[in-house]
C-alpha cells in the first residue's frame, strides 16, 4: 500500500512537472504554430494565455482572428478549447460578419485550396453560443447560433440553431465521396415552417429535391438542377409546387459576375383554383439583371393570363420593363427604379398601352403580411404620385390605394386610349382605390382647356339635336366627380363649360352598360340657332338661348333613350304648339314610329 | 307560240288560285280560334293556330297564331314551355314590337321561377330594344291584341317598360 501511494504521488508530481514544463514551451509553440495557420489562411492570429491540461487538451484564451489587411477583429473567442487535436470547442464566439465577407470575397479561394490540403481527420467542431453581428462587431443585435459539427470518416454531420428574431433549427447529414456530397438530409424548422431537402453535388453537377412548409403554403415536389460550367453556373431546372400550382424556373448566371443572369420563371395555376374571384391563369415572367458600376439593374418582361376577365375587364397583360434597379435600404425598406414600363392589355377587345417613366417605389414591409408601397412616376407628360397598401394574410390579397394624375396630356393619352381619341387637354385627377374580390376606384378629375371632336357620344348628341357643331367642342373645362366600382362606372356633378354651351348632370352605367344620367344644358344663341328645333324655339320663346334645357338618358349605353324633362323652357314651348303639332315634331324625332301598330283585324284577323 | 303563252298564262293562274285557296283556309282558321278562344275553349284554339302553323306557314296569322303558342302555356301555367314557346318567338320576330310583349313574358316568368339570371338578361334585352325619343310625351304606347284575345297595352317610359294585359298591370321591367 505505501508502494502504491508512493508510486501515484511520483506519478502526481511527474504529471505536474510536465504540465508545468509543457505550459512553458506550449506559448512559443503555440505562437509559431498560429503564425503558420495564419500565413496559410491570410489572417492574424492572436490570443492572451494558453494552458495545456493532461493529457491532449490545450486551451486558449481571450482569441482574436484578424484578416490580414483587416482594420478590425472580424472573429472574437474568449475560450477555445483544442482536445486531442481534433475536438475543437469554441466558447461565446463572436463573428463580424462585414469584415469577414469581405475577407472571404478576398481570400476564399486560397483559403478553400488550402483547406483541401490539410490530412483528412475525423474532426468535431463546437460552437454552442456563437453571435454573429450583420452589421458590425457590437453594432445592433446580433444573430446568435450554435454549431454542432463532425466529420467521421466521410461521413459529416451538424446541427444547431439560428437565432434572427426567429429561431430556426437546422440539422444536415451526409456522406462525403471522392471530389463529391452526398445529401442525405437538410432539415430546417422553426415551429411554423418546416424544409426538407436532399440531394448531391458531383463534379459540376447539384441536385436536390425536398418540401417545403411555410407558414399556410406548401411548396412540394422541389426538383432542381444546377451544372456549373466553365464561364457559367447554369439552372437547368428548378420545379416545384406552390399549394398544387406549378412552379419552373431556368437560368443562367456568369460565373465572373453572378448578378449577371438570366431567368425564365413560369407559374402555371390548376384549374380548380381559378375562379371568378382568383381568375389569374398563368404568369411568365423574363428577368436580365446586369452588374454595371452604377449598379445592378434588370431588364425584362412578365405576362398574365387571366381565365375570368373579372373586375379589371382583360384576360391578358404583358409588362415590359427596363433598367429596374432594386436598393436595399434595410431589412424592412427597399426601394425600386425603372426607368420605363410598359403595360399592354385589352378592355372589350380594344388594345390598350400604359407607359410609366422614371417610376420610383418605395416598398415598406415591416409586418410579413403588410406591404406600404409609395409611388412616383412620369406619365404621358403628366405625373402620377400614389400610396398602396397591400393586405396578403389570406386570398384574395387586399389593396387600398391612394393616388393622384397632374397635367396629363390628353393628346398622348389618347395615341393608347380610343375612348380618348381627338381629345386634347392636360387632365388631373386624384383617386382612392380599394381592390379586394372587387375594385372600387373613387376620386374627382378635372381638364382644362379640352378640345373634344367627333367622340360617338358627341357625333349622336350633335345628330339628335340636329347641331352639327356639337362634334367639335373647344376651350372645355371639364370638372366631375368619378366612382367605379366594379363594372360600374359614374360620373357625378359633372360639369362641362365651354364657349357655346354649360351643361351639368351625372352620367351612370351599370354593370351591364345600362345608363342612367340626367343633364341641364344652356345653349348659345348661336348653336341654338343651328337647329331647325332651336330657331323654332326661338322664334317661340324670347330668350330661350338663357333657359337650361333638362333632359334625361337610359337604356343601353349604345342606344340611349332621350327625354326632354319638364322646365321652364319646355313649358314656354308648349304653350305656343298645338299637341297634334307636338306628335309631329315627336313622330320626326322618333326613328321608328310606332303608334298604334295593330295585328290584322278582328272581323278576318285579329286586332 | 301562242300556246305556250296560253299554257303559262294557265299555269300561273292555277298557282295564284293555290295560294287563294290557302289565304281563305287560313281566314277560317284563325276565324274559328278566336271564336273558340272567346267561348274559353282553349285548347280547341291551341289546335288551330297550331293548324295554321303547319298548312299555312306563310299566312299573315302565323305571328299571332306563334304568340298565341306561348300565351296557351303561360295561360296553362306550364313556364318551362311557355319560356321556349316565347324565346322562339322573340328569335323568329326581333324586330317586331311583339317580341317585346314576348320579352316581357319571359321576364315575369324568370320572376316567377326566381331566377335573377334570366331576368337580368332579359331586362338587358328589353333595355336595348328600341332607341326612343321622348320630347314632349313622357311614354309611348303598342296595342296588341292576342289570338286569346287578351288585349296588350306596351308602355314605354325613358327607363322602365310596363305590360298591361286586360287593363291590369303584367310586369314592369326598370332598367
Amino acid at each position: 500500500m505505501k508502494y502504491a501511494i508512493l508510486i501515484l504521488l511520483i506519478i502526481s508530481a511527474m504529471v505536474a512537472i510536465f504540465s508545468f514544463k509543457g505550459n512553458r514551451w506550449l506559448s512559443r509553440y503555440a505562437l509559431s504554430f498560429a503564425d503558420v495557420i495564419a500565413q496559410q489562411s491570410q489572417t492574424k492570429i492572436s490570443f492572451g494565455k494558453v494552458h495545456y491540461l493532461f493529457p491532449t487538451t490545450i486551451i486558449f484564451k481571450n482569441v482574436n482572428v484578424l484578416s490580414a489587411d483587416g482594420k478590425g477583429p472580424m472573429l472574437q473567442a474568449s475560450r477555445v478549447t483544442v482536445g486531442s487535436f481534433n475536438n475543437i470547442v469554441i466558447g461565446d464566439m463572436a463573428i463580424d460578419f462585414p469584415v469577414l465577407k469581405n475577407y472571404l470575397t478576398l481570400h476564399g479561394k486560397k483559403i478553400y485550396a488550402w483547406a483541401k490540403t490539410l490530412p483528412q481527420k475525423n474532426i468535431r467542431l463546437l460552437v454552442p453560443n456563437g453571435r454573429l453581428y450583420p452589421t458590425g462587431l457590437t453594432k445592433g443585435n446580433p444573430v446568435t447560433f450554435k454549431i454542432d459539427f463532425s466529420l467521421n470518416q466521410n461521413y459529416l454531420s451538424a446541427h444547431g440553431f439560428w437565432d434572427d428574431k426567429d429561431k430556426f433549427n437546422y440539422k444536415l447529414y451526409g456522406n462525403i465521396r471522392g471530389s463529391g456530397f452526398d445529401l442525405d438530409k437538410l432539415t430546417l424548422e422553426n415551429g411554423r415552417s418546416s424544409m426538407d431537402l436532399w440531394g448531391s453535388w458531383h463534379d459540376n453537377n447539384i441536385d436536390w429535391k425536398g418540401f417545403i412548409f411555410y407558414n399556410k403554403f406548401y411548396i412540394l415536389d422541389i426538383d432542381g438542377h444546377l451544372k456549373i460550367q466553365e464561364k457559367d453556373i447554369v439552372l437547368e431546372r428548378l420545379f416545384f409546387s406552390v399549394d398544387g400550382d406549378d412552379v419552373g424556373i431556368r437560368g443562367r448566371c456568369s460565373k465572373q459576375n453572378l448578378f449577371q443572369c438570366d431567368a425564365d420563371i413560369t407559374y402555371r395555376r390548376q384549374a380548380q383554383h381559378i375562379n371568378a374571384q382568383q381568375p389569374l391563369k398563368n404568369i411568365n415572367l423574363h428577368l436580365h439583371a446586369q452588374n454595371s458600376p452604377q449598379g445592378l439593374s434588370f431588364k425584362g418582361w412578365a405576362d398574365f393570363d387571366r381565365i375570368y376577365a373579372g373586375w379589371a375587364d382583360f384576360n391578358h397583360m404583358h409588362v415590359d420593363f427596363e433598367d429596374l434597379k432594386i436598393l436595399i435600404i434595410n431589412d424592412n425598406f427597399l426601394k425600386l427604379k425603372i426607368k420605363q414600363m410598359q403595360s399592354l392589355f385589352s378592355i372589350h377587345g380594344n388594345e390598350h398601352k400604359v407607359l410609366l417613366e422614371d417610376l420610383l417605389a418605395s416598398i415598406h414591409f415591416a409586418d410579413p403580411y403588410q406591404k406600404a408601397i409609395a409611388l412616383s412616376s412620369d406619365m404621358y407628360a403628366g405625373h402620377l404620385y400614389g400610396r398602396i397598401f397591400l393586405n396578403t394574410s389570406s386570398l384574395p390579397w387586399q389593396i387600398k390605394g391612394q393616388g393622384k394624375f397632374e397635367e396629363i396630356d390628353m393628346d398622348l393619352l389618347s395615341n393608347n386610349f380610343s375612348s380618348f381619341k381627338q381629345c386634347h387637354g392636360r387632365l388631373s385627377s386624384n383617386f382612392n382605390l380599394q381592390v379586394s374580390t372587387d375594385i372600387k376606384l373613387t376620386g374627382n378629375l378635372a381638364l382644362q382647356n379640352g378640345d373634344f371632336r367627333n367622340s360617338d357620344f358627341q357625333e349622336w348628341l350633335a345628330k339628335i339635336l340636329q347641331m352639327p357643331s356639337l362634334d367639335h367642342v373647344s376651350n372645355a373645362d371639364l370638372s366631375s366627380h368619378f366612382k367605379i366600382i366594379g363594372k360600374s362606372k359614374m360620373l357625378d356633378d359633372l360639369k362641362l363649360n365651354t364657349d357655346d354651351f354649360d351643361f351639368s348632370g351625372f352620367f351612370h352605367i351599370d354593370a351591364d352598360d345600362l345608363v342612367s344620367s340626367q343633364g341641364s344644358v344652356r345653349f348659345s344663341k348661336e348653336l341654338l340657332s343651328e337647329s331647325p328645333i332651336g330657331r323654332k324655339i326661338i322664334g317661340l320663346v324670347r330668350g330661350a338661348w338663357t333657359l337650361p334645357f333638362e333632359f334625361r338618358l337610359s337604356g343601353n349605353l349604345y342606344r340611349m333613350n332621350f327625354q326632354w324633362n319638364k322646365s321652364p323652357l319646355k313649358d314656354k314651348v308648349r304653350q305656343h304648339l298645338f299637341s297634334f303639332f307636338e306628335r309631329i315634331i315627336e313622330q320626326r324625332m322618333d326613328a321608328h314610329p310606332y303608334y298604334n301598330v295593330t295585328t290584322p283585324n278582328e272581323s278576318v284577323s285579329p286586332g | 307560240m301562242k300556246w305556250y303563252v296560253i299554257i303559262l298564262l294557265l299555269s300561273l293562274q292555277g298557282c295564284f288560285w293555290a295560294t287563294c285557296v290557302k289565304a281563305s283556309e287560313a281566314d277560317l282558321e284563325w276565324k274559328e280560334a278566336i271564336g273558340l278562344a272567346k267561348q274559353g275553349e282553349n285548347d280547341f284554339a291551341f289546335m288551330d293556330f297550331l293548324t295554321i302553323l303547319d298548312d299555312c306557314p306563310n299566312s299573315r296569322y302565323c305571328l299571332a297564331a306563334e304568340f298565341a303558342q306561348g300565351e296557351y302555356y303561360f295561360l296553362q301555367n306550364n313556364l318551362p314551355m311557355a319560356s321556349d314557346a316565347f324565346k322562339s318567338f322573340y328569335a323568329k320576330y326581333p324586330r317586331h314590337e311583339e317580341a317585346l310583349i314576348a320579352l316581357a313574358y319571359l321576364f315575369q316568368i324568370a320572376k316567377i321561377q326566381k331566377s335573377p339570371n334570366d331576368m337580368k338578361e332579359y331586362r338587358n334585352k328589353a333595355a336595348s330594344f328600341r332607341q326612343l325619343t321622348f320630347i314632349f310625351n313622357d311614354k309611348k304606347i303598342f296595342k296588341f291584341l292576342s289570338g286569346f284575345q287578351r288585349k296588350h297595352k306596351l308602355v314605354y317610359y325613358i327607363n322602365k317598360i310596363e305590360l298591361y294585359v286586360n287593363g291590369k298591370l303584367f310586369t314592369e321591367i326598370p332598367f
